[in-house]
């Protein structure tokens, strides 16, 4: 590197430290922090919602608090993640895997912190490479062609198989779900619509971010319904914690590197975010490990990892954008409107006409890190008195706030509506051991795959044959291989496994008991469902069917294998799962608790928004008061019409009051 | 505190007037704008550039409220079932709101919107890389013909600005293979990394990374006057445009006193000196198009739109 660079560098760090700067930075970080820790606000829609309040700014003010706010959102998801097991955006749900174990294990504040010194760790090396490397960094991004990206996303598929060791079938099955719901909606290379089944509001699709809200908030939160303990997990303050994981850091220099490694260069890759990162990382993270069942169990590595790759894809998102002028992530493609907006044209030219603000912006992207430490350090501390708020409070506070995410993204009440649908389908799904973390996966996943195929089939009519492109070019062969290789392992094993299952005691044998088994009927249900999509299939013509064909052939697939396995499961599983779920009192409050929801949906437009989530809220507080042992007497009343008149209010004042997002009126508010 | 809540959110709906349209006092509280795209996006810059001047000239500020989806399609559907009384207007795109009905992803007819203005374009540019050595489209047709089918030209959506011209290029007999991506972040890697060979994409699209590209044509009528060097589709013998019209509209049946209050607005808000500086960075220019000339646009436009549509479907079978 040259000098020119270095004296770039230390004017940029230079301009990050005036006191204005300084405040917009600590501004920008606390925005950040608690959009990224709110469900249904994303690190798109952070920096989105910020944009307009740096219009007035000096250009590289401007820079330096959408700089933070990015950082920030990336990172304040993980503490939803840990305390909550709700991934506050899509790029923290890998963190949902031990984060959350950790909490159940008395150990939040560890994980709160190992998600904190994470992100700092993954940022600055995220940082330092944008600085160091950017442009060779971003001419190997120019290599990888829709075919690269193909089975690169494949890749990202074959996690599967080590991430959800109980039935790998079922957790194939809760992928290929995630995949189908991708295809609803426009299709993402013609933008023919799909699957509408007439419905207009189909037509935009079930988006990722509100799937996200209905396979961990909502469905958590009836999840916690379950157990009689009047705390999310007991709160143990342990004097220890805040130093601890960072030590971990340090001891764990090759795992670290690794995570930090792939979060940056998936980061780099135009498409993919931090979403990807994070799963990837984790992956590799535990494929590499001496004792990878350690992931998964409740380890701070597990949180380590995924939040120092998703905070370091943000330095590499931003690689391709000042060289290229190319965003490398949703994210970056926003911070384009709010450079813009100050005249600067990202990429190449900006480089040459406007280095000082290049440079202060990308020395920025290193200092925010540091700014990380004391705020994300407060507003963990404060995140984490969650933990001691009794879940009666804590349950439908999140409930509603998944209303209110879901509607703010899109303004749509449409999208509340799939939330609390795809919250209790969720729910079932979770019963029957399908695991909704496969199923976000394969959310996340869908499009990529989808687009990128799309994208090589056109581009495969100029050639011979689709496999000239697909494997016989060197960097997708080599892909493609790694695909294979990663299969196979596991497939392996799994063979092993079965082969001396059979020889040793599990007499398989067709068993009518088996049709006792709850999963036993979601998976009836779930074929049917496979059926009438399969044969609206048939309807779409052309390359906008492969796809749809392909995911949902193999969900059939799936389906009956699986049905055939219960059919002939061994007699001592039934008591595993009979229709009735937990036990008749939490089964008959849990289905309280959703009709409540779809109640609300409905009163939503009539009575108001706030309104109705003020009606559900006082019913699921009334109803549960005796469980959770309150008296129903005049002066708890009073106490859950407080709670529920300042958390609604709350949430007014966020969405309605600082984010503009416009709720449907109706009769009352 | 509920009731408080209530109590005044109720007494402040009591105060507000119930409107009668009346132009002598329109608008006299927040004119809400629905971009039927993300924030952030060029539906969405193209208004907020605008944000203050709106205010200064109307006396009251708009409130931004975003319906993304369906490339739009939500959006549009959304606003054709609104109140016309003139404080809910949309930032519309053509030929986004035509090709949508036309995809069958959008629940609207065209005569559902009264549409106001189309105050600002961004045209379509046909580019290369600079790796490629291709300077000209006559180069560039030449490689074409002499290999049919074998070059791959990119366009940034599907049956949009740029899309379409690419299927009237290939119509007037350059044996292209078109491919279409989601959005430029896409597209343009795969250009700059030789994974097609051309690409059509908006000004707005292309223009970050223009340092590293060759611009052979503008698809606009009349060349831009920032690149003054680059030649028309149609000097070149291609009478072909696209481009996106950036405007504004309401739903049907504004009275014609505050329609006529908007486009007044808008059309001095528009000759502001300097407003095509602060919209040049965005790859925009600023032409001024009244409503009338704005529905003209979409009806002469529309057997363009069937010819592509025929085109595509043709193409993708």
């Amino acid at each position: 590197m040259d000098l020119d660079i270095l004296g770039y560098f230390f004017n940029g760090l230079l301009a990050c430290f005036t006191p204005f700067n300084l405040l917009m930075m600590v501004v920008g970080l606390t925005v950040g922090i608690i959009g990224g820790m709110l469900p249904g606000i994303s690190v798109v829609t952070a920096i989105a919602l910020f944009v307009p309040f740096t219009f007035t700014m000096p250009a590289d003010t401007a820079l330096i608090s959408l700089g933070a706010v990015f950082a920030g959102s990336t990172y304040g998801g993980a503490n939803a993640s840990i305390l909550i097991n709700t991934p506050g955006q899509p790029g923290s749900f890998a963190t949902t895997f031990d984060g959350y174990k950790l909490t159940k294990k008395g150990q939040a504040e560890e994980a709160l912190y190992s998600a904190l010194w994470g992100s700092v760790y993954g940022g600055i090396f995220g940082g330092l490479v944008l600085l160091l490397f950017f442009k060779p960094l971003s001419e190997m991004a120019l290599k990888f062609g829709s075919e690269s990206f193909f089975w690169l996303s494949i890749f990202g598929l074959t996690t599967l198989s080590s991430l959800f060791p109980g039935n790998l079938f079922k957790g194939l099955l809760g992928a290929a779900l995630g995949l189908a719901l991708s295809t609803i909606g426009l299709d993402v290379n013609t933008g023919v619509p799909r699957f509408t089944f007439g419905y207009f509001p189909l037509v935009q699709g079930l988006d990722m971010v509100i799937l996200m809200i209905s396979l961990f908030s909502f469905c958590q939160m009836i999840i916690l319904l379950e157990d009689r303990e009047q705390f999310i997990a007991a709160f143990k303050h342990n004097p220890g914690a805040f130093w601890m994981p960072f030590r971990r850091m340090f001891q764990r220099t090759k795992m670290m590197l690794l995570s930090c490694t792939i979060g940056t260069l998936v980061g780099i890759l135009p498409g993919a975010g931090s979403n990807i990162a994070s799963i990837m990382a984790y992956n590799e993270a535990k494929r590499w490990d001496k004792h990878p069942e350690r992931f998964g169990s409740g380890d701070i590595d597990g949180v380590l990892v995924p939040e120092s790759s998703n905070n370091a894809s943000v330095g590499g998102a931003l690689v391709p954008l000042m060289s290229l002028g190319i965003p490398g992530s949703a994210g970056a493609a926003v911070l384009v409107a709010g450079l813009v907006a100050q005249g600067l044209q990202p990429g190449p030219q900006m480089m040459e006409q406007n280095a000082d603000i290049a440079f202060a912006f990308i020395a920025a992207m290193i200092v925010v890190n540091f700014g990380i430490i004391p705020i994300g350090y407060l507003l963990a501390r404060l995140s984490s008195k969650i933990l001691v708020v009794p879940k009666l409070y804590i349950i439908p506070s999140v409930l509603t706030l998944s209303f209110i995410g879901a509607y703010a993204l899109r303004n749509s009440g449409f999208d509340v509506l799939v939330m609390v649908l795809g919250g209790i389908a969720a729910y079932v799904l979770t019963k029957a051991k399908i695991p909704p973390a496969a199923i976000a996966l394969g959310l996340v996943l869908g499009s990529m795959i989808e687009e990128s195929l799309g994208t090589t089939l056109m581009r495969a009519n100029a050639l011979d044959s689709v496999w000239d492109l697909l494997i016989f070019t060197p960097l997708a062969f080599f892909l493609f291989m790694l695909n294979v290789a990663v299969l196979c392992i596991p497939l392996w094993r799994y063979i092993k496994a079965r082969r001396e299952c059979r020889i040793e005691t599990c007499a398989q044998k067709f068993s009518l008991n088996n049709l006792r088994r709850f999963d036993f009927w979601v998976l009836l249900v779930l074929t049917g469902v496979t059926l009438i999509f399969l044969n609206e299939c048939g309807k779409l013509t052309g390359d906008s069917r492969v796809f749809p064909q392909v995911v949902f052939s193999v969900m059939l697939l799936l389906c009956v294998v699986i049905l055939v396995q219960i059919l002939i499961a061994p007699a001592d599983e039934i008591t595993d799962g009979k229709i009735t779920l937990v036990n008749a009192t939490t089964t008959r409050e849990a289905l309280f608790y959703m009709a409540l929801c779809v109640a609300g949906y409905f009163l939503m437009s009539s009575l108001g928004f706030y309104a109705s989530m003020t009606v559900i809220m006082m019913i699921m507080l009334i109803y549960s008061a005796r469980g959770a042992k309150y008296a129903l007497s005049a002066k708890n009343l009073m106490k859950f019409l407080g709670v529920t008149v300042i958390v609604v209010f709350a949430q007014w004042a966020c969405f309605n009051g600082l984010l503009h997002v416009a709720t449907p009126q109706g009769l009352l508010f | 505190m509920k009731k408080l809540i209530g109590l005044s959110l109720l007494a402040a709906l009591a105060l507000c007037p119930l409107h009668h349209a009346a132009a002598s006092d329109y608008p006299n509280k927040p004119v809400t704008v629905i971009i039927p795209f993300s924030p952030g996006g060029g539906g969405d810059i193209a208004v907020r550039v605008i944000e203050k001047d709106f205010a200064e000239e109307f006396g009251q500020p708009l409130s931004f409220v975003y319906k993304p989806g369906a490339n739009g399609a939500i959006g549009y559907s959304a606003i054709a079932a609104e109140r016309p009384d003139g404080y809910t207007i949309a930032a519309v795109s053509y030929p986004h709101l035509l090709m949508n009905k036309l995809q069958g992803s959008g629940q609207y007819e065209l005569d559902q919107f009264d549409l106001i203005c189309m105050p600002v374009r961004d045209d379509s540019f046909l580019v290369t890389s600079k790796e490629s050595g291709i300077t000209s489209l006559e180069q560039l047709a030449e490689k074409a013909k002499a290999n049919p089918n074998k070059l791959t030209l990119g366009a940034v959506e599907s049956l949009g600005p740029s899309h379409i011209p690419a299927l009237l290029l290939k119509k007037a007999g350059i044996p292209f293979n078109i491919v279409t991506f989601n959005g430029g972040p896409k597209a343009v890697p795969a250009l700059l990394g030789g994974h097609i060979q051309a690409l059509f994409a908006t000004k707005g699209t292309a223009m970050s990374s223009a340092s590293k590209l060759n611009i052979l044509a503008v698809a606009a009528e009349k060349r831009d006057p920032n690149l003054p060097d680059v030649p028309t589709l149609k000097e070149l013998g291609y009478d072909i445009t696209g481009f996106i019209g950036r405007g504004f509209a309401a739903p049907k049946g504004l009275p014609a006193d505050v329609k006529a209050r908007l486009e007044e607005g808008f059309k001095r808000i528009y000759s502001k000196p300097g407003i095509a500086e602060r919209y040049a960075p965005n790859g925009m220019s600023v032409i001024w198009v009244d409503g009338a000339q704005f529905r003209q646009m979409f009806n002469d436009f529309q057997p363009q739109a069937d010819q592509a549509m025929q085109l595509n479907k043709e193409i993708n079978g």
